[in-house]
């Protein structure tokens, strides 16, 4: 009974494992293939952070957005999707 | 097939990304630019993307200026480019698109379905049409766009 018992332990452990190898190839493929992208060179920009955040257009593009996404939220069930 | 794209500088600070457009009317400076407008109940940080061309002039970013230098496809690729390194970065999150005019909306659009193939495997693209968001299909007008990162 405790030889049965200790089998199905193991066997149990085993599928627990591979399942658990299968998720972490699963889990790296879009990990992995963002990592090998050429990175963006960081630095400093020519162009003024207050001159972007004062800029009309973007005060208004970013408004609108609030606006859109407060009158038509993203569906939960998408959300649960994702 | 890779695209083309301009080479950017990111501002980490801000998450904004600056690059020059190269073509018969000279240099012109263009800038992506992320904003923090929410947070979503799942801990998603939901950004704005607000894409123009900087006016040294006046001093502030634009889109209603028309400043052809033939290269609408590279650009189109380098501010997808830049939509995939955000989401390289943080894995929780949602960037919302709409244009300032149904025109740039579609260029939105143009944007997407040039670089599908590259995208797709990464994003959930989601568009909003008649007061509904849905899978983003391509041949669709949509109002506004929203990306997610694919669940690994």
């Amino acid at each position: 009974m405790n030889q049965e018992r200790t089998m199905k332990h193991f066997w149990l452990q085993e599928k627990k494992i591979k399942f658990e190898q299968k998720e972490e190839i699963m889990s790296t493929k879009i990990s992995k293939f963002l990592e090998k992208r050429e990175k963006p060179v960081v630095g400093k920009s020519s162009i003024p952070e207050d001159a972007v955040r004062n800029s009309p257009f973007i005060i208004k593009k970013i408004g609108q957005a609030k606006r859109r996404l407060k009158e038509h939220p993203f569906p939960i069930e998408l959300l649960k999707a994702k | 097939m890779k695209k083309d794209k301009y080479p950017y500088i990111l501002n980490e600070t801000t998450a904004r990304f600056d690059f020059e457009s190269t073509g018969p009317n000279g240099t012109i400076k263009k800038t992506v630019d992320y904003y923090k407008i929410g947070t979503w109940i799942d801990g998603s940080q939901v950004y704005n993307l607000a894409f123009g061309d900087w006016d040294e002039k006046n001093n502030v970013i634009n889109d209603l200026s028309r400043t052809d230098n033939n290269d609408r496809d590279k650009i189109l690729a380098t501010v997808a480019s830049t939509v995939i390194d955000m989401v390289s970065v943080m894995n929780e999150i949602a960037i919302y698109a709409e244009g300032s005019t149904p025109a740039r909306t579609r260029l939105y659009q143009m944007a997407i379905n040039i670089n599908k193939e590259e995208i797709e495997g990464i994003l959930n693209i989601y568009g909003y049409i008649d007061e509904k968001r849905q899978l983003f299909e391509s041949g669709k007008n949509y109002e506004a766009f929203l990306v997610t990162r694919k669940k690994d």
